[in-house]
């Protein structure tokens, strides 16, 4: 049995003195007699449903619950008007209901969404506020929620809190929420108390973007000149991290770092770095970030790009945080793609192939005053290191690295220095960072002290 | 292979008598007919140089030797040609050293410098020490100077009619 139900305005709303009366909703059909109808498609109607989205949106009623739907119905219902010469008979037979005080029909409408609107040829006689509300009460029958949308009083009292003169959102607010189903109600707070975003006072989000400068401090030992071919004692990164998309909680960072390589004899440009950052989710009080970095030598120098230490990364990685007001934990999770770069030695050419990297990255610290004491522990599991030429091969195989560093902060409002530093603990082979050829990422040799200076806004 | 012994000054070359590819310099000397290809890769390892990328160590015009420098030497994508190298009583492979050196004093570089083959592998930033520096089992040689067969070493062949006196030939067809 199709349930539709259809509606008559009879009494448009309490607001209409004139045809004020009880409010009749009957059995209706399904649509299947628009045939009997004409199209609206300019006229007095047509102007009062433009009004009519108009003093809703004006309200913003869209984010009142209950009304999130109304606009887009009232906006978008096709709208007909009854044949000429439809007498009310006929009318009967389509559904029609009359006001037993007048019997005047003016509308009609179905329950459910996008359903259209028929006007019948009493609204002709409606002004122009009138018909500004018969929109709206029509579109409350499609879109209130269905425990509700067919009660002729509760659209009714809605309608006139929207259109009376002294209508605010708080009123309008007050009325529908008088009138929602009480598991709804109950439904709403949960689901705004599960999506409702507690962001740690401490937390990178409150002032997410980042302007900083790095000096790193490289531990070579012989070995690493030999592989890569390059004496690198220290590096200094700008680093400018900005967030200029949504709200803070929200926000979408895009982050680049410049880098200067310094060796014994000469400085020059190292990798550049892009990268971004977005909070996927929040939940008890945990962030869940997701971040990808570019490291790229496209800008480096040539000493460096035909290197073993030449090759791009790409890393993509997700970030769970929390901070709490004396300690914070933050883990990553993350992956870097294979790729490979190529160096001519004599007359040969060798191509480096490094495999992919897993890595996680636990950081922990303790907050005292303007102070944070921390450090990190990080596990790398990095793929085949192969290197290939002329009739040359040999590869690595898997290895493991396993790191950790001390973390020194002084922050006051929105300035840091940090100390810090990142050190090998233990790895296949003696293997040192040399071979992950990241130089943004984890730098070379042995490790490296690092400090920091950052602006956060 | 390995050339050692002897202060000289040197070039590797290496020679078939065989079917080659467009790759191969040919020419011919009476009833001899020569087909060579010069070796890619050279480097020359001295236990005094620890830089695998010292600049003296490759793509020189010429080294000198001595029992503590040695040349490594390597004609790259042997092993896609080797199926087309044929080498019997007639046809046989030699590595040729030329050198000015050779004209005055040839008899004493004949016997002075030896070919040995070598039983690591090894690239370019080979030195004295490692036959690569990256950090796997294979990196280091066994013996400092690279791992090379003693027994297979060879002198040069003085039977070879050798139409320029400024070159040394080694048979190591075997």
């Amino acid at each position: 049995m199709k349930a539709l139900k259809h509606f008559i305005i009879v009494n448009a709303m309490v607001i209409l003195p004139v045809i004020a009366g009880p409010v009749i909703v009957g059995n209706g059909d399904d649509g299947e007699d628009l045939q009997s109808f004409d199209p609206i498609e300019n006229g007095p109607i047509v102007e009062t449903r433009t009004k009519a989205v108009a003093l809703l949106k004006s309200f913003e009623v869209q984010k009142i619950e209950g009304l999130g739907a109304l606009v887009p119905e009232v906006e978008n219902t096709k709208l007909f008007s009854t044949k000429k010469g439809l007498g009310p008979t006929e009318l009967a037979k389509l559904g029609a209901f009359t006001d037993d005080a007048t019997g005047l029909i003016y509308a009609r409408t179905m329950p459910r969404a996008y359903s259209p609107t028929r006007f019948f040829p009493a609204a002709q006689k409606l002004n122009e506020s009138q018909l500004i509300a018969l929109h709206i009460h029509e579109g409350l029958h499609r879109s209130l929620p269905k425990s509700i949308r067919e009660n002729e009083l509760i659209a009714s009292e809605i309608t006139q809190s929207i259109t009376s003169p002294g209508a605010s959102y708080d009123s309008i607010k007050e009325t529908v929420e008088k009138h929602l189903p009480k598991e709804m109600s109950t439904q709403t707070i949960v689901q705004k108390s599960e999506t409702k975003i507690i962001v740690p006072q401490k937390s990178r989000l409150k002032n997410p973007s980042k302007f900083g400068l790095e000096a790193r401090i490289f531990q070579q030992n012989e070995d690493t000149e030999k592989a890569t071919g390059n004496e690198i004692e220290s590096m200094y990164i700008l680093s400018s991290h900005l967030y200029p998309f949504g709200q803070n909680e929200q926000a979408v960072g895009i982050g680049f770092d410049a880098s200067i390589i310094q060796t014994a004899d000469e400085s020059f440009m190292g990798p550049l770095s892009v990268g971004a950052r977005y909070r996927l989710y929040t939940h008890r009080d945990f962030d869940i970030e997701g971040f990808a970095q570019l490291n790229m030598n496209t800008l480096s120098d040539e000493e460096l790009q035909d290197s073993l230490l030449g090759r791009d990364t790409t890393t993509i990685g997700l970030t769970l945080a929390t901070q709490k007001s004396h300690f914070f934990i933050e883990n990553d999770f993350f992956y870097t793609f294979e790729s490979e770069v190529e160096e001519k030695i004599g007359n040969i050419k060798y191509n480096y192939t490094f495999g992919e990297i897993l890595g996680i990255n636990l950081r922990a610290g303790v907050h005292y005053k303007n102070f944070m004491f921390g450090g990190f522990t990080e596990f790398l599991v990095s793929d085949n290191f192969t290197v290939e030429g002329g009739d040359f091969e040999d590869s690595t195989g898997r290895t493991r690295i396993v790191s950790w560093g001390p973390h020194l902060e002084y922050r006051k409002n929105q300035y840091s220095f940090v100390v810090k530093g990142r050190f090998i603990l233990n790895s296949t082979d003696n293997t040192s960072y040399d071979y992950l050829a990241d130089l943004m990422g984890y730098g070379v040799g042995q490790g490296s002290l690092q400090t920091q200076f950052n602006v956060f806004f | 292979m390995t050339a050692k012994l002897l202060p000289i000054f040197l070039l590797s070359i290496i020679l078939f008598q065989s079917c080659g590819d467009g790759s191969f310099e040919s020419s011919s000397s009476g009833e001899t007919s020569e087909k060579k290809v010069y070796a890619g890769g050279v480097k020359l390892i001295d236990s005094s140089i620890d830089d695998p990328r010292d600049p003296r160590t490759m793509q020189q015009n010429s080294y000198r030797l001595s029992s503590n420098r040695r040349l490594l030497t390597r004609i790259e994508g042997m092993s896609d040609r080797s199926e087309r190298a044929v080498v019997n009583g007639d046809e046989r492979m030699y590595l040729v050293l030329s050198s000015e050196a050779f004209i005055e004093q040839r008899a004493s570089y004949e016997t002075a410098i030896e070919i040995c083959p070598l039983t690591s592998n090894w690239m370019m930033l080979a030195t004295w020490n490692r036959a690569h520096p990256f950090p796997t089992s294979r990196g280091e040689w066994e013996s400092r100077g690279g791992d090379y067969s003693e027994s297979d070493c060879v002198t040069a062949d003085t039977t070879y009619e050798n139409p320029n006196n400024d070159a040394l030939y080694f048979d190591i067809s075997d």
